[in-house]
């Protein structure tokens, strides 16, 4: 055993929890070295100061009583049981506030500018159903209705975009005259889903007649659009573009498919406020005039001059001066009746006015192909006047 | 002598009389543990008013089946480190405060001979101001190993260790304590003065 092994045990030996042959041994060496006997002194010594408690200060007497008076204010807010400690155990940490109330205010921030949208998308809608109908709805009826707007502004689109891409086959109906400033024609018809084909889609071409434009749907309200198209043209001819012009004024292009030639029909209101029945008289009567003037000046240029070959009652009223007859609207009015005055021009055009109700209008045939073909289809067209309420 | 044990289920069934009991059994071992870590009264005792209320809060995850002294002491040991680093982060450790309340000290070595009762009170002031520099998890050792005189078995089951790894912590809190109080006597001049110096 050397000063080694006795700074390894030296503890236990002091504590004699070592073995009693070790502790021998150790007893051996302390015997003959003073430097680990001094060594083991002072670790008695150590044990010793250690192990006494003699120096320490007890508690009050008073402690065990405010012990117990704290825990009893406490118990009176929270019972302490089993219970309590796992609820208490659950309790959320503070450093978790922070972030779960900057997760609230972003939330909130995010969620509250689109519920004020869709309010005032409610608003707009309601506001739109108040002015077309004039009376307070519910917001499903005001979204019904705002529907149903939704599918006029599609039909507007749809006329204008006739004129940017023709489809062969498409028809539609077309704005001439508005009363009480109102452009935007509704009906049920124009919202019902057939309408809709009618006029987004192409439509087979042997189905329908093509002479006819589809009629304007039922008035719904006191506002009023009038529109005029052309009927009783040959099957042949397919509507490819309606073109709107200023002053109401309407282009409706054909194509003969059987020639593939185009047919141009421009009609265009006239004022009526301008014109007295007298005056009225005096064009048609001067129109007619020309007419045959112009007959005969072209007829003797080699000029084929053409007629829509009128009934000789019409003819004669025609040129007897006498006004056109006036139909109601939303009848058919008879052609031979409507022409007023018959123009034939050299390049392949033919004007009348005609009187389709309390309104005249400026008819104007332009075609491509032979004047007699011209005059042939300016003999059997007609058309017709409907009044659009909304 | 009713146990500690029952004592303990009488507490939670509501029994308030019962955990009275329990306090005045264990207060004084209980501060003796909070005083040796800490080293100033005040604190000690309040951390003592807190080692008996979190006693009270988590009896229910006591096991019965198990010592109630150790359990107790553990909470005592982990309460005292928990304040020892609470106190790291405001104030420094002021050892002479801890030991200048004026307390009736060593009355049994009045009955020694007056000079070993001045080397034993230099030599136990030295070792109670070097156990305060100790690491807490040495000073922890020590103070259950020798203040509360626990075996190393339960020294191991109080702080969740094995025996082995008291037995080294034992040692070295030793030697490490000697290490201080040696430095401490040599910077005093008083080092040939020391009992196993002669």
């Amino acid at each position: 055993m050397n000063c080694q092994q006795i700074d390894k045990y030296i503890f236990g030996f002091c504590e004699h929890i070592l073995p009693p042959e070790l502790e021998s041994r150790i007893q051996e060496h302390l015997e003959k070295c003073p430097i680990c006997r001094n060594k083991v002194e002072f670790t008695l010594l150590e044990n010793e100061v250690l192990q006494d408690n003699t120096d320490l200060p007890v508690l009050d007497a008073s402690f065990t009583s405010n012990l117990l008076n704290h825990i009893k204010s406490e118990s009176n807010t929270q019972h302490i049981s089993q219970k309590g400690g796992l609820i208490k155990r659950f309790r959320i940490p503070q450093a978790f506030y922070i972030p779960a109330m900057a997760i609230v205010i972003l939330l909130c921030a995010l969620l509250i500018p689109a519920l004020s949208d869709l309010q005032s998308d409610i608003k707009i809608a309601d506001k739109t159903n108040n002015s077309d109908t004039g009376k307070p709805g519910t917001h499903y009826d005001s979204i019904l209705v705002d529907t149903e707007s939704s599918t006029r502004e599609m039909q507007k689109d749809a006329l204008l975009d006739a004129g940017d891409s023709p489809q062969q086959g498409q028809t539609t109906f077309v704005a001439g005259t508005e009363e009480n400033n109102t452009t935007t024609p509704t009906d049920k018809e124009a919202s019902s889903p057939t309408a809709n084909k009618v006029l987004k889609s192409p439509v087979n071409e042997e189905s329908i007649d093509h002479r006819e434009i589809n009629k304007p749907p039922e008035p719904m309200s006191a506002n009023t659009s009038t529109y005029v198209y052309p009927v009783e043209l040959p099957a042949d001819f397919q509507l490819l573009q309606i073109i709107s012009g200023i002053d109401n004024e309407l282009n409706y292009v054909f194509l003969d498919t059987s020639s593939e030639e185009k047919l141009l029909i421009n009609i265009s209101p006239l004022q009526t406020e301008a014109l007295s029945v007298a005056s009225t008289d005096k064009t048609l009567e001067k129109d007619a005039v020309n007419y045959q003037s112009m007959g005969e000046a072209e007829d003797s240029a080699n000029n084929p001059v053409f007629t829509r070959d009128p009934s000789p009652e019409a003819q004669s009223s025609s040129l007897e001066g006498r006004g056109p007859a006036l139909s109601s609207t939303g009848n058919y009015g008879n052609t031979e009746d409507q022409v007023s005055a018959l123009e034939i021009s050299a390049n392949n055009s033919i004007n009348w006015d005609i009187n389709l109700g309390k309104q005249y209008y400026r008819i104007s045939l332009s075609t491509d192909c032979s004047p007699e073909k011209l005059a042939q289809i300016a003999k059997i067209i007609e058309f017709k006047e409907e009044n659009i309420h909304e | 002598m009713i146990g500690d044990e029952i004592l303990a289920a009488q507490t939670l069934e509501g029994d308030l009389s019962a955990f009275e009991e329990l306090v005045n059994r264990h207060k004084n071992s209980v501060f003796a543990i909070v005083y040796k870590m800490i080293g100033q009264y005040q604190e000690a005792e309040d951390v003592c008013q807190e080692v008996f209320i979190t006693v009270y809060e988590k009896l229910y995850q006591f096991d019965r089946n198990k010592k109630f002294g150790p359990w107790l002491h553990r909470i005592a040991v982990n309460a005292s480190i928990s304040a020892l680093r609470k106190k790291k982060k405001v104030i420094s450790l002021n050892f002479d405060e801890a030991y200048t309340r004026p307390y009736e000290p060593y009355p049994q070595l009045y009955m020694t001979d007056p000079q070993s009762m001045f080397e034993k009170k230099e030599l136990k002031a030295e070792i109670n101001a070097a156990i305060m520099e100790l690491p807490e998890n040495y000073r922890a050792v020590i103070i259950l190993r020798y203040q509360m005189d626990y075996k190393n078995q339960e020294v191991a089951s109080i702080l969740g260790v094995s025996k082995e790894n008291v037995e080294v912590r034992v040692h070295r809190a030793r030697n490490a304590l000697r290490k201080i109080v040696l430095k401490k006597w040599e910077e005093r001049g008083l080092k040939n003065e020391l009992p196993a110096n002669r």
